[in-house]
């Protein structure tokens, strides 16, 4: 929660999209203007086209709107989890101030006094856990906030006693529980709020008949003797009575609100409180129903459709939607509404009988939509009505034997355990009874084998198709067990990706190397999978993660167990025998300003007049130009040894040559930025700084003779020097090279970078690249050389700029927020998952928990109920929308709404068939969004002839500049920002592995059916789904089409 | 030509009928009897098959239940080309082969539609009209489990499979990626069975 000023509205809109822009446009008309205006618009914009960017553009007129004529104004945001606020807050950030995640209603007193004396409040929470009180105790913090209310309107002097602190204890330690009531700050409650609270105790009724007040005085007095916890009946009565109270601070938060914009993202998720009923949908509505309160819906898919249009009964598939016209517009026009449908359909159904009669009712209806209702579509953008999307094969689905052979001993285990069928859970994931957590059959499963059971024992004696520990322990090749993994394991590791420390760049400055060359893993791009059980996320990051670690191994030649310590970092700065032991690993992520002026690969191809530029060229060109500068530099002496400080010590004394500003109080800063990990690093980190300053040139040996070519990659792909160079880019150019704060920005990212090649897994994969015998600050090197960092970065930081919605930052508060987010996704570090180890010995069963490290790929969408798996879900989507590991992102449902999964992926793997076609469209809107992967390898594609002759710093601003330049008349800025399909480019994926021959298989041609008729009622549905839908039919539905497209702004 | 079922010499639980699954049932019905054989004739070549439709009924009152299967019995004496005759009469298309094993693999989920059901309103096995193109059939799920239930059907669908890759046109009529699932499955199943 905060104040923020009277918005910039110009400015504030000039930032959306045309299209954004005209929607904002005409839902501010529709709420505040119209003669006629409405109280609650919903923008149905298709997935991904940043609905919550319009959100800010009506926020930001909204306020404008009010600000002459209303003393405080509310804005209210619900969302419906704690994730999607995380990542929308900052976007909806307008005026730069903090905007705070209220999380809960029932904690809202904490800040009442701060709404009262504002002039604009943002109150956000989510639906789940403000609107349904259950009868329970909450958290501690809720529990803390109701004693300290008691407090302050009976005085403390009432309820400080130990029954009180029992009774409210709940489930925390009473003595912790008592620190919390002490820390808590209750000044931050305020009188009036708490008097009225109290007061509405002593009046309303309580569950045991008398007042509320009383039911709980008499409560507490039992817990006066009490010695331990209070019986199940006592603790129920309890709990019943916090939450009675619960329920009575929400309220009285509710009233304390006046909100005049209520915006409900994503409403879908939480559409149960919109109909008048349930008691959290009249709390809701107590939000809603303030007379001066306007409500923004956001969703795309605002209405479930679960029957499939070849049923029978189809009549009813649009019974929800209508349900959500009544929401917005009233009882009559959604009865209207559901008549012209009806129309609709017959006509489609009888191939164009009546064909008149419908295309009136089709005006009807969108007329009253359009008053309600705004969206637009990216499928009219795309030259084929795909809407940039190719379904493809994963790779080939192959039953095994082996797989088959899993099936009868899950199946048998099963049977005996808890007569279930495991069918599905054997055709998602491999490994069950290894790796599943607390999934009912696992639990009995377990159970059985406390029990000694003889005959499940038996059957584990013969069981196949169990994970066997011993050999993932000699790192032994692990079947994947199962016809999906293996397309997967096929599809991902077999085309090599576990040799890549980072994603192939969309525009290489020059050819690849290494790794990096193969076409095939250019073409690469993330997988998102989606699985409605929970065991598949887990299963899919184990066995890919083992997978890669396996592979990097063997191709190392190395000999290690699997659970052996992991090897030491080898960047690392120690100082053994007074001798700073890692010097040329200083030099090599040191973002030297000369090396990042010599060495410029874009430069380099710009004078080879092509991109990517012949490498050789590219290295050539340079090397002339750093043997040029080392000319500047003292000879060192003839006649003594090689001195290796030659390859830390030139860059330093390159920038020391150009008197770059400032360059004492950077080289002073470097250990106090690098000091991410332990004191240890960090006193070794000063020692080698120490050492770097103290140089003497004079006294340098005989230079190595390879120094120009090492330098040569430093220029171009050292860590520190690219991100240098990267951040100059985006933060004012060449000038920001010299720039204090860039220049700790880009050390701060070289840092990250460093952990990078630290991580056991890369190492190892370097090891099994270099043969030669180098070192590994040197194999580090080229590896960044090979996978062209520099472009790599370019394109990274090109995307974060906005999608950190640092537009209005400059410089170098720019370079350290990019910083920030560069160094959390290279700070991933690899999690374990517990595998249990099966093992039968003397007739008896035993479960060994082993740990699985998880990297390559990592799971999403866990119970997110404790901060600390919440921040760690943050870091992995960080690390996701990163170039850097995980490659895969496998999630549960909990991932498929609301979240961006886009910038460094489009394809979405369907593990499980979604059941419906909103779940289907909101998957891949995961990964189909604003300047999407897809789209920028189409652009570089395309378009690298702009990056060539560009005269801005940002190669890809100059790309996208070129792409909007030659926009097709009449398109509106979807493209090319989110349809740009050039012939033979990258498309939205959409993998289905589902067998050949299978019901799956025939229940996903079912869905896109659906999904053809779910599109129709909102806009345009794909052609090939809506052939599907509706046969031969199909081809002539353009009367259907209902166009909600907000009228474009006329110049 | 005729068909002639031997005495069985089981005794059935309830009233049992059969007929040949090839031809419609309540022309073709006959009552079990255990000391007599059964002849159904004359029959058109494309009608000998070895399959047999069985319909018990016993109980009483509420009790009263009917239940169907389809057996397999031993061919003696037939044409030695009638079953690639037959079944390059019947099968004529991937998609009916893959309706022909569904029916062999007899998954429970699918019987109404092979007049198992006790409808009575099908004619038996006629690959043009028990399933309108609609109707989906999926081979993966139940040959999976027919491996974990032990179920004999399997060898009515290997039986198959040998007919089939007999066939000069075999590319035409196996299902796409049939092959590959039942050879995995088949050997699972021989395993098992050793």
């Amino acid at each position: 929660m905060s104040t923020i000023g009277r918005p910039d509205v110009e400015r504030e809109l000039s930032r959306l999209k045309d299209f954004q822009r005209a929607t904002v446009e005409h839902v501010h008309h529709r709420l505040w203007l119209d003669a006629e205006p409405t109280r609650r618009f919903l923008v149905a914009d298709e997935v991904g086209l940043g609905k919550t960017m319009v959100a800010r553009g009506v926020i930001a007129k909204t306020i404008d709107h009010l600000w002459e004529t209303i003393d405080r104004i509310d804005v209210v945001y619900i969302c419906s989890n704690g994730q999607i606020a995380r990542q929308n807050l900052s976007r909806l950030n307008i005026g730069g101030h903090d905007l705070n995640h209220a999380d809960r209603l029932t904690l809202l007193p904490t800040v009442i006094s701060d709404l009262r004396g504002r002039k604009v409040n943002f109150v956000s929470f989510t639906p789940g856990t403000s609107f349904h009180i259950s009868e329970s105790g909450g958290r501690a913090t809720e529990r803390v906030l109701l004693y300290w209310m008691l407090a302050k309107g009976w005085g403390r002097r009432v309820v400080n006693t130990p029954a009180w602190h029992k009774f409210f204890q709940g489930s925390s330690g009473l003595e912790s529980f008592s620190r919390a009531v002490k820390s808590f700050d209750h000044k931050t409650i305020d009188d009036e709020t708490a008097r009225a609270f109290t007061d509405e105790l002593a009046e309303v009724r309580g569950p045991d008949g008398l007042t509320l007040r009383e039911d709980l005085e008499d409560c507490v007095a039992q817990f006066r003797w009490m010695r331990g916890r209070p019986n199940h009946e006592l603790s129920r009565r309890r709990y019943r009575l916090i939450g009675r109270m619960r329920g009575q601070v929400a309220r009285a938060a509710v009233h304390t609100l006046e909100p005049d914009l209520v915006i409900l993202d994503e409403f879908q998720r939480f559409k149960d409180l919109l109909d008048p009923g349930s008691p959290g949908a009249d709390l809701a509505h107590a939000i809603f129903d303030q007379p001066t309160a306007r409500v923004l819906l956001l969703s795309a898919t605002p209405y479930k459709m679960y029957t499939l249009p070849d049923e029978p009964e189809g009549d009813d598939h649009y019974a929800d939607f209508v349900a959500t016209v009544r929401f917005l517009a009233g009882p009559e026009k959604a009865a209207a509404t559901a008549r012209d449908l009806r129309v609709m359909r017959e006509a489609m159904l009888s191939a164009g009988d009546g064909r008149d009669v419908a295309e009136q009712a089709r005006d009807r209806v969108e007329r009253a939509l359009r008053e309600v209702i705004s969206r637009t579509e990216r499928l009219a953008a795309s030259p084929d009505r795909d809407g940039m999307l190719s379904s493809k094969p994963l790779a080939d689905m192959r039953l095994t034997a082996g797989d088959v052979r899993a099936f009868r001993s899950s199946h048998a285990i099963a049977e005996l355990v808890d007569r279930r069928d495991v069918f599905e859970y054997w055709r998602s994931a491999p490994y069950l009874f290894n790796l599943m957590e607390s999934y009912r059959v696992k639990t009995r499963f377990r159970e059985n084998l406390e029990r000694d059971d003889a005959q499940v024992t038996s059957a584990l004696r013969e069981a196949e198709g169990l994970l066997d520990w011993e050999s993932i322990r000699h790192y032994q090749t692990l079947d994947p067990g199962n016809a999906k993994m293996r397309s997967l394991v096929e599809d991902v590791l077999d085309r090599g990706t576990w040799q890549l420390a980072w994603l192939p760049p969309s525009l290489p400055y020059y050819t690849p190397g290494g790794a990096y060359a193969d076409p095939a893993l250019q073409q690469f791009t993330k997988r998102l999978v989606f699985s409605a059980w929970t065991v598949v996320p887990k299963a899919i990051s184990v066995v890919l993660s083992y997978e890669a670690e396996r592979r990097a191994i063997d191709a190392a030649r190395v000999e290690r167990l699997y659970d052996a310590r992991r090897p030491s970092p080898l960047l690392r700065f120690q100082v053994s025998d007074n001798r700073p032991a890692g010097m040329p690993a200083l030099g090599m992520l040191y973002p030297s300003v000369a090396l990042a002026r010599l060495g410029d690969p874009l430069t380099a191809a710009r004078a080879s007049k092509r991109l990517p530029a012949d490498s050789d060229f590219v290295r050539d060109h340079v090397r002339g130009q750093i043997e040029q500068a080392l000319t500047s530099l003292p000879d060192g002496a003839a006649d003594t040894p090689v001195d290796q400080r030659w390859y830390w010590a030139a860059p330093f004394l390159l920038d020391n040559e150009e008197s770059v500003p400032d360059q004492q109080r950077f080289v002073d800063g470097m250990p106090r930025l690098g000091s991410a990990d332990s004191d240890d690093q960090q006193a070794g980190l000063l020692e080698h700084v120490h050492v770097a300053r103290a140089l003497d040139p004079a006294g340098l040996g005989r230079r190595p003779q390879d120094l120009a070519d090492v330098l040569t990659t430093m220029a171009l792909a050292g860590p520190g020097v690219s991100a240098l160079r990267g951040l100059s880019r985006v933060c004012g150019g060449s000038r920001a090279l010299t720039d204090l704060g860039i220049r700790d920005a880009a050390w701060r990212i070289a840092w990250g970078i460093r952990s990078l090649f630290n991580r056991p897994e890369i190492m190892t994969i370097l090891r099994g690249a270099e043969e030669t015998g180098e070192s590994y600050w040197m194999a580090a090197l080229d590896h960044c050389f090979d996978g062209n960092l520099q472009a790599v970065l370019d394109e990274y930081l090109h995307v974060l700029v906005e999608s950190e919605g640092l537009h209005d930052t400059h410089g170098a508060k720019r370079a350290s927020e990019l910083a920030d987010v560069v160094e959390e996704a290279l700070r991933l570090r690899s999690a374990t998952n517990v595998v249990d180890d099966i093992r039968v010995t003397d007739g008896h069963a035993t479960l060994q928990p082993q740990r699985a490290r998880v990297h390559l790929a990592a799971r999403f969408g866990r119970d997110q109920t404790e901060d600390k798996a919440i921040q760690r879900e943050g870091h992995i989507r960080t690390a996701f929308n990163s170039p850097f590991w995980p490659f895969v992102l496998a999630s549960t449902s909990v991932g498929q709404e609301g979240l961006d999964f886009h910038v460094y992926s489009h394809a979405v793997v369907h593990w499980n068939l979604p059941g419906n076609p909103v779940d289907l469209e909101q998957r891949e809107g995961r990964v189909h969004r604003y300047k999407g992967h897809a789209v920028r390898k189409n652009i570089a594609r395309s378009h690298a002839e702009a990056a060539l002759h560009a005269t801005v710093d940002d190669p890809w601003y100059a790309m996208f500049l070129a792409a909007c330049d030659r926009r097709p008349p009449g398109a509106i800025d979807l493209y090319p920002f989110w349809v740009f399909a050039p012939e033979g480019g990258a498309k939205i994926e959409r993998y289905v592995p589902t067998m050949p021959l299978s019901k799956e298989s025939q229940r996903y041609e079912r869905l896109l059916r659906t999904v053809g008729a779910y599109r129709l009622v909102l806009g345009q549905p794909r052609q090939e789904d809506l052939l599907r839908y509706a046969g031969a039919a199909g081809a002539d539905l353009d009367w259907m089409r209902i166009d909600l497209e907000p009228r474009r702004l006329q110049d | 030509m005729t068909l002639t079922l031997d005495p069985i010499g089981i005794r059935s639980a309830g009233e049992s009928a059969l007929w040949p699954i090839s031809l419609p049932r309540d022309v073709y019905r006959k009552p079990l009897n255990t000391d007599e054989a059964l002849v159904w004739g004359p029959v058109g070549s494309r009608n000998v098959t070895p399959f047999l439709a069985v319909e018990t009924t016993a109980g009483t009152g509420a009790e009263r239940c009917t239940r169907s299967a389809v057996i397999k019995v031993e061919l003696v004496g037939d044409p030695p080309d009638r079953r690639q005759t037959a079944l390059r009469d019947v099968l004529r298309s991937k998609l009916d082969v893959v309706r022909y094993l569904v029916f062999l693999l007899g998954d429970p989920a699918y019987e109404e539609w092979f007049g198992l059901g006790g409808t009575g309103e099908s004619d038996g096995w006629n690959p043009d009209s028990a399933l309108g193109t609609n109707v989906e059939l999926a081979l993966f799920e139940p040959l999976v489990k027919a491996v974990a239930r032990d179920d004999d059907s399997l060898e009515r669908v290997a039986s198959l499979v040998v007919d089939l890759l007999k066939m000069d046109d075999t590319d035409v009529l196996m299902p796409d990626g049939f092959d590959a699932m039942w050879q995995a499955v088949w050997e699972v199943y021989r395993e098992a069975r050793r």
